[in-house]
């Protein structure tokens, strides 16, 4: 199973790469006057605006993460330093894992009229391998 | 469904209006034509990486594919003709979107 970086660093680069393709069309379409641009589509707009809040609020959902790691005072374990504000971490970090997942499945979802069988599946991937890579971060700090 | 004629498509008759003619007649004319360079593309990307390596990474080709579909129909997207008829109409271009979507993800979850 993969790091929890990894997993993570895995997910923001596809949503970017996303991100960017959808802007793309976005801009290429608003700069060239074209007579039906995508933009006016509901399930689009909805789709690059979510997925353009979700990759807003990171850097927010970030700095709190950090200040709360930061300002942890450690304590001595069993063999070990104990910091419960890696478990805040893990947990923050795995939603917005969840939510970006989500984000990006909904417009394939719906244009393409996916059978909700595959689109369970794919959500169950996502949380076992979101699971136990915040086990194994907190177990063994990635 | 027939061909309504060229006559729609306005008295001076630019490229734009032939290229756009064939939607008048059936509306997924320009899908199709997408699919097709879609399965060919991947075809001969699929042909070109078995020469180098011994087992092809299919969904990196059906990525690379997707995107080379999904930029010719965002330039298909802004074309239109005199009448106003665009050459990829929207639901289409949005298809191709979301296929995109899909080959792309796949392929950069599986690196």
């Amino acid at each position: 199973m993969a790091k929890f970086q990894d997993l993570f660093g895995n997910f923001l680069f596809v949503a970017l790469l996303i991100f960017a393709g959808l802007s793309f069309v976005i801009v290429v379409q608003s700069n060239n006057s074209a007579g039906d641009p995508i933009s006016n589509n509901d399930m689009f707009s909805e789709a690059s605006n979510n997925l353009s809040s979700t990759l807003e609020n990171l850097e927010g959902t970030s700095g709190i993460q950090y200040d709360q790691f930061t300002g942890e005072q450690p304590k001595t374990g069993f063999g070990s330093i104990v910091l419960f504000g890696i478990v805040s971490f893990g947990k923050t970090f795995g939603n917005i894992i969840m939510t970006t997942l989500t984000v990006m499945i909904k417009l394939p979802l719906l244009v393409l009229g996916i059978p909700t069988t595959v689109v369970s599946v794919i959500i169950t991937w996502a949380i076992i391998a979101i699971v136990i890579s915040s086990w194994l971060l907190y177990k063994l700090g990635g | 469904m027939p061909c309504e004629g060229l006559s729609i498509m306005g008295s001076s008759l630019g490229i734009e209006d032939i290229l756009v003619f064939p939607v008048t007649c059936y509306y997924y004319f320009w899908a199709v034509i997408l699919v097709t360079l879609f399965i060919i593309l991947s075809y001969i990307l699929y042909n070109r990486e078995r020469e180098d390596q011994v087992k092809p990474d299919l969904i990196s080709i059906l990525g690379i594919s997707s995107t080379a579909t999904l930029f010719l129909a965002v330039i298909g997207s802004l074309i239109k003709s005199t009448s106003g008829i665009v050459m990829i109409q929207q639901d289409i271009l949005l298809y191709c979107v979301a296929v995109w979507i899909i080959f792309v993800s796949i392929w950069f979850f599986k690196k």
